[in-house]
């Protein structure tokens, strides 16, 4: 292994590792302009193809574009990556890059943890067209089991679950996952996860939340939530602070009253007659 | 996040892109009346006009007659330097310089890289470079944006201009690395908004959530004086060119306080604008 300033490299069946796990973007980025002549010189065959260790950075295409672009221009091609980013994942398949997986579970790839030893390249995984498109930078998982299954899907939902009875270290159901956004989602951002979803921040017209589970939004709900996206009839809808014109319940679709200013602390749900309610609960 | 610097701490200008996501916004304008602005308090601009084959800046500036050479002319390489291409505003003692596009080529022959690096090489001769970005956010619009340090957004007060100003916004967050872009509002009734009949400017700046560099009011007097190739700033006292010199006088330091004299008469926008202000002085300023 060669110590390169802040991060290291070693070689990886043939092919050379850079693990990068703390960096962010600009920093990577920075790391590489710095040492790519090294770097080239330590790729097999002086090819510049090179392994990514990301750790859990989460890159969305546009910023995987950014980064490809950068090591281009630097003679470097990214030929995969190693991460436990749901979301970078997704996308660095999408991107027919090679995805390496590594799970949190009892520590990064705990040596002797029986079920860690996975292949080294992963098949990448399946993923709708739209994960790509989601905006999510911050995301953190309250859980973070939820790593060998992608949590982002696109479209179809898997509805069962691997049986891993005996497996102390269960994977929790999508009902238990949570994705945490922090951050204001804008026009054109659409998130899809098996699981709920909270945003802390405002979800601005032209945006889009699809989960399996319920919809929390601590800010102002203006875009289009649809929570229980696979049928899931008593999930429900919170907003702080509500002012859109369209929610979706379980496929259930309603014009909720679309209140000229927005409307504080409101409760959205499925009632058994397929009508769907918006309740202040301030 | 501050983007990546790949010039030293020689480079003293700043490059903005105008950009909306929307056309017929009034970006054009707003960058010839800007520059202009900057030109007349003493500052080195330059202008570029990046939309390639829709070339509109050299008539707002009513310096179309002098166009020789173009951007591509300069990126291919068939003129010596960009100063060859570059064309003086006299008006204002030289010290506005447009770089006009091709009229009769196609947004994709831009490359991205070499527009880059020329921007790069202008920032070290002009204090301001503000490149005028075509409207969508395809190919001309993220040359234009990987060009530039950070953006002037400018809305107008209508829901579709607001929801494409929100993308463009994301875009320029999360793709290409800036920190927030500033916001013109534009073409702003102040009586529509009063009345309720107009999205008014709170509500755009809650959706928006980027730091408000000023507000140009609705004017007649501003599409006509563009046909005529006149920046309103070239009028000194009228309080059109009152309004973009001090929104001019915000870019070059956070801290200047004046407000305009639509401002100054609403107490609720003179309000905003105190606030607003706060905003700007939070955004970091190279």
């Amino acid at each position: 292994m060669v110590k390169l300033k802040g991060a290291s490299s070693k070689e990886r069946r043939g092919r050379l590792l850079i693990s990068a796990e703390s960096f962010s973007l600009n920093e990577l980025i920075d790391y590489l302009k710095e040492n790519a002549e090294d770097l080239r010189a330590l790729s097999p065959g002086a090819s510049g193809e090179l392994l990514l260790d990301i750790g859990d950075m989460a890159l969305d295409e546009d910023e995987f574009g950014l980064l490809l672009r950068e090591m281009q221009k630097l003679g470097l091609k990214l030929i995969g990556v190693k991460s436990y980013n749901p979301i970078t994942k997704i996308v660095a398949a999408n991107l027919g890059l090679k995805v390496i997986s590594t799970s949190l579970i009892g520590g990064k790839r705990a040596s002797g943890t029986p079920e860690q030893p996975k292949p080294d390249s992963q098949p990448a995984p399946k993923t709708v067209e739209e994960a790509k498109r989601t905006q999510i930078k911050e995301a953190n998982h309250l859980t973070r089991h939820d790593l060998k299954n992608p949590a982002l899907t696109s479209g179809t939902f898997p509805t069962q679950r691997e049986d891993r009875r005996g497996d102390s270290r269960e994977e929790p159901s999508p009902k238990d996952r949570v994705l945490i956004i922090t951050r204001n989602l804008r026009s054109g951002a659409r998130i899809e996860y098996d699981g709920n979803i909270i945003v802390v921040g405002n979800v601005n017209p032209g945006a889009e939340l699809v989960a399996t589970g319920n919809i929390v939004v601590l800010g102002t709900l203006r875009g289009v939530a649809h929570a229980g996206a696979n049928g899931d009839r008593s999930a429900f809808i919170y907003s702080s602070r509500f002012q859109a014109s369209m929610v979706k319940i379980a496929g259930e679709y309603g014009p909720v009253p679309n209140p000229k200013k927005p409307k504080n602390s409101c409760l959205i749900k499925l009632e058994e007659n397929g009508k769907i309610t918006l309740k202040s609960i301030a | 996040m501050e983007r990546v610097e790949t010039m030293g701490p020689e480079r003293k200008g700043r490059a903005f892109v105008v950009t909306s996501g929307k056309g017929g916004v009034g970006k054009t304008t707003v960058t010839a009346n800007l520059g202009a602005a900057l030109a007349s308090l003493g500052y080195r601009v330059v202008l570029i006009d990046a939309d390639i084959g829709l070339r509109n800046l050299d008539l707002a500036l009513n310096l179309e007659n002098r166009i020789v050479f173009d951007l591509l002319d300069v990126l291919e390489g068939r003129c010596r330097g960009y100063r060859q291409a570059l064309i003086s505003d006299r008006r204002f003692a030289d010290n506005l310089k447009l770089l006009p596009a091709p009229q009769t080529r196609e947004k994709e022959e831009l490359d991205p890289e070499k527009f880059r690096q020329l921007v790069q090489e202008l920032k070290e001769e002009f204090d301001f470079i503000f490149i005028d970005s075509p409207a969508g956010i395809e190919h001309g619009f993220k040359a234009a944006a990987y060009a530039s340090d950070v953006g002037i957004v400018v809305v107008t007060p209508h829901i579709a201009s607001i929801r494409d100003a929100d993308r463009v916004i994301g875009k320029l967050e999360g793709e290409f690395q800036q920190p927030k872009p500033y916001l013109i509002v534009n073409m702003a009734k102040k009586k529509l908004m009063q009345k309720g009949e107009s999205v008014s400017v709170e509500d755009i700046l809650e959706i928006l959530d980027v730091p408000l560099l000023g507000i140009v009011p609705y004017d007649d007097k501003i599409a006509a004086a563009t046909d005529r190739g006149e920046p309103v700033v070239a009028r000194n006292n009228t309080p059109l060119a009152k309004t973009f010199r001090i929104i001019a006088k915000r870019l070059v330091d956070p801290n200047f306080d004046g407000v305009t004299e639509d401002e100054a008469s609403e107490s609720g926008l003179l309000g905003i604008f105190k606030q607003l202000i706060k905003k700007i002085k939070q955004v970091p300023v190279s």
